[in-house]
């Protein structure tokens, strides 16, 4: 079943044009990777994705709907959560208290919210965080936070930008095993990526943006071999 | 952390001892002098504390309340002077405009970030005091308007000062409540996610145009009821003393010095400021003309600058209180982004 699909998205800031054509699906339950060079325009879809940025042209579908004036808190009410390249944790705010924001969405109920946080501190391993600040939090702990109230929406589909940046290799390998247990919890992912190893192992399909085009869409190993994604990476 | 635990905290005994305090104070204190700074006390801390709900809670720096003080004032007592409706009807009737303007003020001003929307709102309040002047056939201009003093509980009038000590409690304590229920309830925490990040908040589901017209409409409209007991309480009100932007920077300040964002913060404030102020004056006001002003800024200086958290965070030090009010002091943390403590 195809979860969101776009069609001929296109976005120009003034005379930039940054997508060009960019229709994709995103099937139900996969992980897609969304890779490329640095200002390929992954984050641009991204947020075009989101609501945060409206398109040029070009429509997305939800479930089969058209989705006419996103705008972020629609997207996030009706099943789609993300998380940003650069976090942004609610500082002023103890952990538990960011993921009951995410988890008030779902329970109106403060009381009922804040347990339904807990489930998610004790899911992330965050119980010894829990009454910090979140500006108190190295960048580790900080990328796990943005997931954690993301996760605390419970969407359908989640999008994560770059959950891996900034991250020492153990933290590495703890976030891959933490996006394969969301999968195989039912959530569809989408994960904008630079490290490749993430990439490799994660992804059960890889798409490659380069200069706003989408250049390749197929298993990790048969992009990895692309020769068109070998020379946006590294040159002709 | 749960609710109840939340809730035991906001009511601790040192909070109550506090908000009970002044209370107590007044209907003791047989000087009227004394007993008229902690009535003053009671009203400015109150004000402060429904400026909180939408400086505090979300952020959004108002510097124009002082607006929907003079509406509530003038509301009542025109309703009152020209149409005999007791001002106690007339105070709801004062708020309910003053929510309604605050939302549409809301509408037009929440895309302004930062100092653009605090003069905004600035702007706000001089229009609305010009137009208090100019329209003189309704509000009399600048010769105000005297309340003829006839006692009587319908006409919010009253002969012994118990009443009026006893009026300020409750509204101090109301509001109180208020503040307490937004730091422990949905709204509360989107508004304080909005104060934090409007883009995480807007991807955590927020409508945050939405929660912050809701805070304005409260806020407004407890700030407009202070308003009608100000005017029931002095019996006079013109432009200069319900739309002046002194009050607005008065209520922010309180806020400021007791600790902004908190539930009991804004309250203290004004236990502190109010009567600094009042015996600065008295005392030194007939030294050299201002000289209390000066001391009484170099006050407020040492507070805000050693104490960025607000008097509030003394509590927090002696290990009353509780992570809350930890929360509202701007620092930098050891990743050099600004958070609050």
């Amino acid at each position: 079943m195809v979860l969101l699909e776009t069609r001929n998205i296109e976005k120009r800031f003034g005379g930039l044009l940054v997508l060009k054509n960019v229709s994709f699906e995103v099937k139900k339950g996969e992980i897609l990777s969304l890779i490329g060079p640095n200002g390929a325009g992954k984050t641009s879809l991204f947020n075009i994705l989101t609501g945060f940025l409206k398109p040029t042209s070009g429509d997305i579908f939800y479930k089969g709907r058209l989705w006419k004036d996103i705008t972020p808190e629609k997207m996030c009410a009706s099943g789609i959560a993300r998380t940003f390249q650069v976090v942004k944790p609610l500082n002023g705010l103890t952990v538990l208290e960011n993921i009951t924001v995410g988890s008030l969405l779902k329970y109106k109920n403060l009381r009922q919210a804040m347990r339904k946080a807990h489930e998610v501190v004790e899911y992330l391993d965050l119980l010894e965080h829990k009454d910090k600040l979140a500006s108190s939090l190295p960048i580790g702990l900080r990328k796990k936070l943005e997931i954690a109230k993301s996760i605390a929406t419970e969407p359908e589909l989640l999008l994560l930008d770059e959950p891996m940046g900034g991250l020492n290799s153990g933290e590495v390998e703890e976030m891959i095993k933490l996006i394969r247990q969301f999968r195989d919890n039912g959530l569809t992912i989408v994960l904008v990526e630079h490290v490749m190893k993430a990439v490799m192992n994660l992804s059960d399909r890889v798409l490659v943006l380069n200069q706003g085009v989408i250049i390749a869409n197929g298993k990790p190993e048969e992009v990895s071999r692309d020769p068109a994604v070998i020379a946006a990476y590294l040159g002709e | 952390m749960t609710m109840q635990r939340s809730l035991k905290r906001e009511f601790s005994l040192v909070r109550i001892v506090l908000l009970v305090l002044p209370m107590l104070l007044a209907l003791i204190i047989p000087n009227a002098f004394f007993r008229d700074i902690v009535i003053l006390l009671m009203l400015w801390s109150t004000a402060a504390s429904a400026w909180n709900l939408l400086g505090g809670f979300a952020g959004q720096l108002s510097i124009g309340h002082t607006a929907f003080f003079g509406i509530g004032a003038y509301t009542s007592t025109l309703l009152y002077i020209n149409f005999s409706v007791s001002p106690w009807i007339g105070m709801f009737a004062g708020a309910l405009l003053a929510a309604l303007i605050g939302v549409v003020l809301g509408s037009i001003t929440f895309p302004l970030k930062g100092p653009f929307f605090s003069l905004s709102t600035l702007a706000f309040a001089e229009i609305v005091r010009i137009i208090s002047i100019s329209w003189s056939d309704l509000t009399k201009g600048s010769r105000g308007i005297v309340i003829k003093y006839t006692p009587g509980f319908d006409k919010f009038i009253f002969d012994s000062p118990v009443a009026y000590i006893l009026i300020a409690w409750v509204f101090m304590i109301a509001v109180y409540c208020v503040a307490v229920y937004f730091n422990n309830s949905r709204l509360g925490f989107y508004l304080m996610a909005y104060r934090e990040s409007e883009d995480a908040a807007r991807a955590l589901g927020i409508n945050t145009v939405t929660v912050r017209l809701k805070a304005v409409a409260i806020s407004a409209g407890l700030t407009a009821m202070l308003g009608t007991f100000y005017a029931q309480y002095i019996l006079f009100i013109d432009p200069e003393s319900v739309f002046i932007v002194d009050n607005s920077l008065q209520i922010v300040l309180l806020s400021l010095v007791g600790g902004i964002g908190t539930t009991i913060g804004p309250i203290i404030g004004g236990y502190i400021m109010v009567p600094l102020g009042q015996f600065l004056r008295s005392a030194l006001g007939d030294a050299v003309p201002g000289f209390h002003l000066v001391i009484y800024g170099l006050c407020m200086l040492l507070i805000i600058m050693y104490l960025p958290g607000g008097l509030v965070s003394l509590l927090q030090r002696r290990s009353f209180g509780g992570s809350r009010l930890k929360r509202p002091g701007r620092r930098r943390d050891e990743h050099g982004a600004v958070g609050n403590s």
